[in-house]
């Protein structure tokens, strides 16, 4: 029923007005899409609807083929094409970085803010951002706010503030700006804090509750033309961090990122601009279980993450060829144990992740190949070595214990590679890819122990015999656009070999008190995951503008189970009106039941629902300041519901109301 | 004679002596110089440089003078005496200049409870055969203490041996030795009866016990007949299915552990695998060389043996 509401809703909104031409910028990677995240009203980009003061999270939310799993008010994890953490790759501005938390409550988008960047970056697929490494389902790059320089020395101020109401959020920010033609700098500090959050009929979410603090700046100075040193900084702080879905908290977690940089534009000869960076960032978290009753035994469970890198970035065009080289280097690692204190008794203690070192080294070429407007190709290519090691005599002791020929070092040889042809005319657009690739596992499917999954409550241990697992993608996109009605269809179908996963082991005893056993990572034969997007969007008039996207996604592997976390049949709607200077919107988002739930992998069935949201945003202009105002209802009949990536089905929020105000001097 | 014969001789006397001291006072390096070594009872620098540093490493439980007080005799330990099994060490120092023996022997040797409490019953317990210490003049041997001292109730461990320092033999007798309690909740001795007989296992040193495979050794001794006779080594032969359980952590278990088997030397030997420190009760199954179960047949709460060592890594 649900299922034929939503796709009539689809359908309802055919061609008629063919009306004024729309602006809007070939994108020549088929599989690039961006999001901005600092903008103003009526800014034609994509963008959320709250403005300014909206978290990283509902920023990711815009993409089309990006889904977040939640575990409470903060620190979703992206999954992009029905894949995660350990298939995708995420960088800041280039640079690796690693979440220090087996438990993923940290995912590498939490340890920034809305305000530290200009816009995120989404590569689907195997055709990754250059730096990007290990990548399947896609790699996220977030990219950096630099302010630039200006041949006219100016600056600029922000503020900015948000309230809502669900969970009293409250979100404060402020920066300041300066440049001139040899040196820039921006710099702000931004906090945020919500206490619990309410779901549909009043019913309260405990220990949803979080408290975040980012301070930022950067440096720019060009001392010669075209040469340029920059460097940035970045400490993030969480504290007090509740998580419904599990049955710990978090009492801090801090990120600092640190890279310097230079370029040197505007070059002539085979290449036009090379850019270096040197980066390193740690992160440290804490796992707190202190807040929560029936605690059976205590347990202390920090983790750390240690990443220091550099890439060299060389791009050049040449005739019909536009091509990127690019050289990286990083090494991290990864520490997380566990102490566990029982009443009057001696403690215990275990090492989660054994303090794995990783080092990897990679190379890639991109080149768009333009044959004329209409044809071009896409190729991307990297591949990258890596050595791993366990440095704990401790963890390799004791995961000894169940991989008898264990070597302390693990090495392996990772590529990727895409090819897509494009094409693109008046008013057709349509492209055709394929790619093939692999990924070497994780640190916690090598050599995780007894990390426990409160999704399907097993132990997790991981495997240091898993072999690579690799990846057939075919994609393809086909859009008529008129510049009044746009419509497009894109999928792409990946095959996987070896698939990753944790499968049962009966002779194995649990660690966690209540677990229902021991999974060991295992490579399965296969598995297939197909993504469907059907968008439909058409500008009724010139201030009017309707959209709507569909989304199919399945997930099978070799044993003919379904694949757990993928999305039910989804669909985003939205009617956009925006003129002089103000923008209203309202919308809707509905899934169907999520019937296709993988049994064998702890899921279980859960409803459809559809919510709705309404928002408007008003741009007003003074002679010294701007300000951009957001005010809106997300949620407006107050449902209550829960999607297939809430962890645990915990609760999505309730009715909220927000407003918010950025104020630029 | 005269005169002239005597000069001759003194000139003989004299040139002899200043060739012969002109011949010694040149640096002579065919011959070494050669210290007489007094002492023959004792280690030459080297080994006595060796012996020291192992004694180092021990603890000095007791100190016992020979006949004549020529010698005293040394009894070591790893740390302190406890119930169940315990290393000892013997070395036999020189009064006159405090170096080590380097030839002796310790035989007979005897501890023996004299409960207090039961009407001055006397019992032995648990001993291990006597070895020297490779390259140094130290004996080891081990003692399985059934039970504690206890002052209070009079019930008091005494130790007895013989000893031969070259020629010259002794014997010291009944000296008092403090043995403590286990540490709350920790066993490392147990017991079972098989055939009318009763038999101890003691677990050897299990404090070190690491995260990982560790080898795990143990004893099975079997009471004497007459029990103010040092318990020995069982001659029967038995498997021990070892299963390391956390009773902290729902009796959370290890995989691939090796049974306790018998080598040639009598001690037995397996593998235990302990996935993590803390509190771990190692389970027992006792089993003739045929699979019988002779002991730890019977499951407790658990769900496993109710016959189990504990320790804490």
């Amino acid at each position: 029923m649900r299922q034929t509401f939503i796709f009539i809703l689809s359908l309802l909104f055919g061609p008629i007005h063919p009306v004024s031409a729309q602006t809007d910028s070939v994108l020549l990677q088929r599989n690039l899409n961006e999001v901005i995240v600092t903008s103003s009203v009526s800014d034609k980009h994509r963008k959320t609807s709250k403005g300014n003061t909206a978290s990283i999270d509902e920023h990711l939310l815009q993409f089309s083929n990006v889904n977040m799993i939640s575990r409470g008010g903060y620190a979703w994890e992206p999954v992009i094409n029905n894949m995660s953490t350990e298939r995708i790759s995420t960088t800041i501005d280039g640079m690796k970085i690693f979440y220090a938390c087996t438990d993923k409550m940290d995912p590498i988008t939490s340890y920034v803010e809305t305000g530290n960047l200009q816009r995120i970056s989404l590569n689907s697929g195997l055709d990754g951002n250059p730096q990007a490494t290990g990548n399947i389902g896609g790699s996220l790059d977030l990219k950096l706010r630099r302010i630039g320089f200006d041949n006219r020395p100016s600056s600029e101020y922000h503020l900015s503030t948000g309230y809502e109401s669900n969970g009293n959020l409250q979100v404060y920010g402020a920066d300041a700006q300066f440049s001139d033609s040899h040196f820039y700098t921006n710099f702000g500090i931004s906090f945020r804090h919500a206490g619990n959050y309410k779901a549909g009929g009043n019913e309260t979410v405990v220990f949803s509750q979080f408290q975040k603090t980012n301070t930022y700046f950067n440096l720019g100075f060009q001392p010669f033309k075209n040469h340029i040193f920059e460097a940035t900084f970045i400490y993030d702080l969480a504290t007090d961090v509740g998580y419904p879905a599990l049955n710990m908290d978090v009492k801090k977690a801090e990120g600092i990122i640190g890279a310097i940089t230079y370029r040197h534009e505007s070059m002539k000869g085979f290449f036009n601009r090379w850019e270096t960076k040197l980066y390193t960032n740690r992160i440290v978290h804490i796992m707190d279980d202190t807040k929560r009753p029936d605690v059976e035994i205590h347990m202390d469970m920090p983790g750390r993450s240690r990443t220091s890198g550099l890439y060299s970035l060389l791009e050049g065009s040449r005739g019909i060829h536009r091509y990127k080289l690019n050289y990286d280097l990083y090494y991290n690692t990864l520490f997380a144990d566990m102490t566990m204190y029982p009443d009057d008794k001696p403690l215990m203690y275990m090492q989660t992740w054994p303090d794995v070192g990783t080092c990897n080294t990679g190379a890639a070429l991109v080149d768009d190949i333009l044959f004329s407007d209409q044809h071009s190709l896409h190729v991307s290519l990297k591949g990258a070595w890596q050595h791993q090691k366990i440095q704990s005599d401790n963890g390799f002791n004791a995961l000894s214990i169940y991989f008898p020929t264990l070597r302390r070092t693990k090495s392996d040889f990772i590529w990727r590679s895409a090819l897509s042809y494009l094409f693109k005319d008046h008013y057709l657009h349509f492209s055709l890819g394929v790619g093939y690739g692999n990924r070497a596992p994780s640190v916690t499917e090598s050599f995780g122990y007894f990390l426990n999954n409160t999704f399907d409550k097993y132990d997790y241990i991981g495997n240091p015999h898993l072999k690579k697992e690799s990846a057939l993608e075919l994609n393809g996109m086909a859009e008529w656009n008129n510049h009044n009605v746009d419509l497009k269809v894109e999928g792409n179908v990946f095959f996987l070999q070896n698939y990753i996963i944790g499968k049962p082991d009966l002779r194995l005893s649990a660690m966690t008190i209540g677990a229902a056993g021991v999974k060991i990572y295992q490579n399965l034969n296969n598995a297939r995951i197909v993504n469907v997007t059907f968008q439909g969007n058409w500008n009724i008039f010139h201030w009017l503008r309707l959209e709507n996207r569909l989304t199919y996604s399945y997930g099978v592997e070799s044993t003919n189970s379904y694949l757990p976390l993928i999305a039910p049949l989804s669909y985003h709607g939205a009617l956009k009106a925006s003129f002089e200077k103000w923008e209203v919107e309202v919308g809707m988002e509905a899934a169907d039941k999520h019937s296709k739930y993988s049994e064998k992998y702890g899921e279980t069935e859960t409803p459809g629902y559809e919510v709705f949201h309404f928002s408007a945003g008003h741009h007003l202009k003074f002679k010294d300041f701007s300000v951009d105002l957001h005010a809106g209802i997300e949620n407006v009949l107050d449902r209550k519901y829960t999607t297939y990536s809430d962890w645990n089905h915990i609760l999505k929020k309730g009715r909220n109301i927000f407003i918010n105000a950025s104020f630029t001097l | 004679m005269n005169i002239k014969i005597y000069i001759l001789l003194i000139v003989l006397l004299v040139s002899s002596e200043t060739f012969t001291s002109c011949g010694s006072s040149q640096e002579d390096t065919s011959t070494d110089i050669n210290i007489p070594n007094e002492d023959i009872d004792c280690c030459d620098e080297n080994q006595e440089y060796k012996t020291s540093s192992y004694l180092h490493s021990l603890k000095e439980l007791a100190t016992y003078e020979s006949n004549q007080s020529k010698y005293v005799i040394k009894l070591y330990t790893n740390d302190s005496l406890q119930v169940g099994y315990n290393d000892l060490y013997y070395a036999i120092e020189k009064v006159s200049n405090g170096k080590h023996v380097k030839d002796f022997n310790i035989a007979e040797i005897t501890p023996i409870m004299t409960m207090g409490s039961m009407n001055n019953m006397q019992h032995s317990t648990p001993i291990g055969s006597i070895e020297q210490v490779d390259g140094v003049p130290i004996y080891h041997s081990w003692i399985s203490f059934l039970m504690p001292t206890n002052t209070g109730s009079n019930n008091i461990w005494s130790l007895s041996f013989n000893y031969q320092i070259r020629d010259s033999v002794g014997a010291i007798s009944n000296q008092p030795l403090n043995v403590k309690a286990s540490s709350t909740g920790l066993s490392y001795l147990k017991s079972f009866k098989y055939n009318g007989d009763t038999y101890f296992m003691s677990l050897v040193n299990p404090n070190n016990f690491v995260t990982g495979v560790n080898t795990i050794k143990a004893y099975i001794s079997k009471k004497s007949s007459t029990i103010t006779t040092p318990y020995a080594l069982a001659s029967e032969q038995f498997i021990v299915e070892i299963t390391p359980t956390m009773p902290d952590m729902g009796n959370h278990t290890s995989p691939n552990n090796e049974a306790l088997t018998q080598s040639t030397d009598g001690t037995y030997t397996g593998k235990i695998n302990l996935t993590m420190t803390g509190l771990w009760n190692i389970h027992l199954v006792v089993k003739t060389l045929d699979g019988t179960i002779v002991a730890g047949g019977d499951n407790d709460d658990s769900g496993y043996s109710n016959l189990y060592w504990t320790v804490n890594i």
